[in-house]
């Protein structure tokens, strides 16, 4: 994975967003909480990702909104890197 | 978009900063090279709101001079084009193709010297794939090093391989761009033209695309995939180049014909759109593709009524068949629609879904752009080093296992050649 590159995966029936920033890994939803839009498909600046329809942004690291027209935060999911292969819990 | 955003990306006379930057670092389509007549008529071109006359010398070579005369700004339309040079009917100052300054009748003392001291505005042009291009960027007319040509393919052919139109429309460059970005209309605006097309194109109309762009130095590649429930997805690829050029799928890359779209400013209200329809292997299809006949290929896309009688939609034929109620002319609908949204369109005012991927990534290039100019950087889309010549926009089927990128990869893998290359070597 590279920073600056989000992936989006569907694991289970949950849309994950994973995005790197230095040697982590983050998940979130993929959903924006705006309006139905792949986080993935957008773009990335430090631990932030921007939806790239009507730029909403939030902090991979905890899922929380910064720019509007977000105004609630997205879930976050656990993540474990391991031997070089990141592993997310949705929970499912 | 911020209306700041918007504003940066759209304006382009005096000092705006969108403006500048293209003319510095971009050579500018500017004239039809088969309307220039050897010894004919100056014609009047105005780019970034700025007002030009281009004409072509007795022997061939092509001039490009601010529209005033330098004296005292009369205009040099009217001038009198004869002997390789342009000779105002004001006063009869007289100034040759190569630039120079060769009679300035109403200076009677030494005006050899005066001449040489008259500021004549002239250009550099370059003609190429039926095109007269032009650098308008600072230090142009004084002999400054200009930026990377876009030597695209098309530009290598001979006349005959390549048609050329264009249309002057009454909005900002920007809609412009964008109708051809946006790959999200072609199955609903150009219903009436897709149910009459047997190829490709027509599986534009079988599903919902998912969008994947993948970004390259000279822009992006703007891949359309289509599932079509046998494990494989139908793949347009049309290609962005910064900072106008579209270069679409073509319906059957098997074909030699290619098409490309560029929208050029000529002030803040107003575009010139350029259509090309060429056919690398041989004789250019004037018929663009979809039948048309009959144009004046200098004012493309007329419109069969005015903007209060909305372009002269046929609502009659709406109810008979006709989706858009504009015939299956494809052009004139994408330039009403974006007509529709006004001279220049306040982006921050719209709500875009999953399909608008590829506007988001050109509006974020051309905001980029801008950005790197005022931070005094090389902009980005802009040369040199940029591989304009292997350029292709292509399509096809790819097996649902594999990645598109790999199986279409950038570069010249037209079906068409690679086909040749695949026959070549078995």
């Amino acid at each position: 994975m590279k920073e600056g590159e989000p992936l989006g995966v569907e694991l289970g029936k949950t849309p994950v967003c994973v995005a790197k920033v230095g040697e982590a890994a983050y998940a979130i939803s993929d959903i924006c909480s705006h309006a139905y839009a792949k986080l993935s498909t957008g773009f990335q600046e430090g631990n932030l990702v921007f939806c790239p329809l009507h730029a909403a942004s939030f902090d991979v690291t905890n899922g929380k909104f910064m720019d509007p027209p977000a105004e609630a935060d997205v879930p976050t999911f656990p993540v474990k890197i391991e031997n070089g292969e990141v592993f997310v819990d949705v929970g499912e | 978009m911020t209306p700041e955003e918007n504003d940066l990306i759209t304006r382009v006379e005096g000092d705006a900063p969108m403006g500048k930057l293209l003319q510095q670092n971009h050579w500018i389509p500017a004239e039809r090279a088969a309307r220039l007549e050897p010894g004919g008529a100056p014609l009047r071109v105005r780019l970034f709101g700025r007002n030009f006359v281009v004409w072509r010398a007795d022997d061939g070579r092509v001039g490009f001079f601010d529209e005033a005369c330098p004296h005292r700004r009369a205009s040099l339309a009217l001038a009198r084009n004869e002997g390789n040079a342009l000779t105002c009917i004001f006063h009869g100052w007289r100034f040759d193709v190569s630039g120079r300054v060769t009679a300035v009748p109403t200076q009677a003392t030494k005006p050899d010297e005066f001449a040489a001291r008259v500021p004549l505005k002239n250009y550099p042009v370059r003609e190429a794939g039926g095109i007269v291009w032009v650098w308008i960027g600072k230090g142009a007319n004084e002999g400054a090093p200009p930026p990377q040509f876009p030597d695209f393919q098309f530009t290598k052919l001979a006349p005959h391989q390549v048609v050329v139109a264009s249309s002057v429309i009454d909005c900002n460059w920007v809609q412009g761009v964008e109708a051809v970005v946006d790959a999200a209309h072609v199955g609903i605006l150009h219903a009436n033209f897709l149910n009459k097309f047997v190829g490709y194109a027509k599986l534009t109309a079988v599903a919902p695309p998912v969008y994947d762009i993948d970004r390259q130095n000279y822009g992006f590649r703007a891949a359309a995939l289509r599932d079509l429930g046998d494990g494989t997805s139908y793949v347009r690829i049309n290609e962005f180049v910064m900072p106008w050029y579209g270069f679409t799928s073509p319906n059957d890359p098997k074909l030699p014909h290619r098409t490309l779209f560029l929208s050029v400013p000529v002030d803040d209200t107003h575009a010139r759109q350029w259509f090309l329809r060429y056919n690398v292997e041989g004789e250019g299809d004037k018929e663009f593709g979809f039948g048309l006949k009959n144009y004046d290929p200098d004012n493309f896309t007329p419109f069969a009524d005015g903007p209060d009688k909305m372009w002269g939609q046929d609502r009659a034929a709406m109810k008979q068949g006709s989706f858009s109620g504009f015939g299956d002319n494809v052009l004139t609908e994408d330039m009403v629609v974006q007509l529709s949204m006004g001279p220049i369109t306040d982006r921050s005012e719209e709500f875009l879904s999953e399909a608008d991927l590829a506007i988001v990534h050109m509006r974020r290039l051309l905001l980029q752009s801008v950005r790197d100019w005022q931070a005094g950087r090389n902009p980005v889309g802009a040369g040199p080093g940029i591989d304009y010549a292997n350029i292709r926009a292509t399509g096809g089927i790819v097996p649902k296992d594999k990645v598109w990128r790999d199986v279409l990869p950038k570069g010249a893998s037209d079906s068409l050649e690679a086909q040749r290359a695949a026959t070549a070597s078995s």
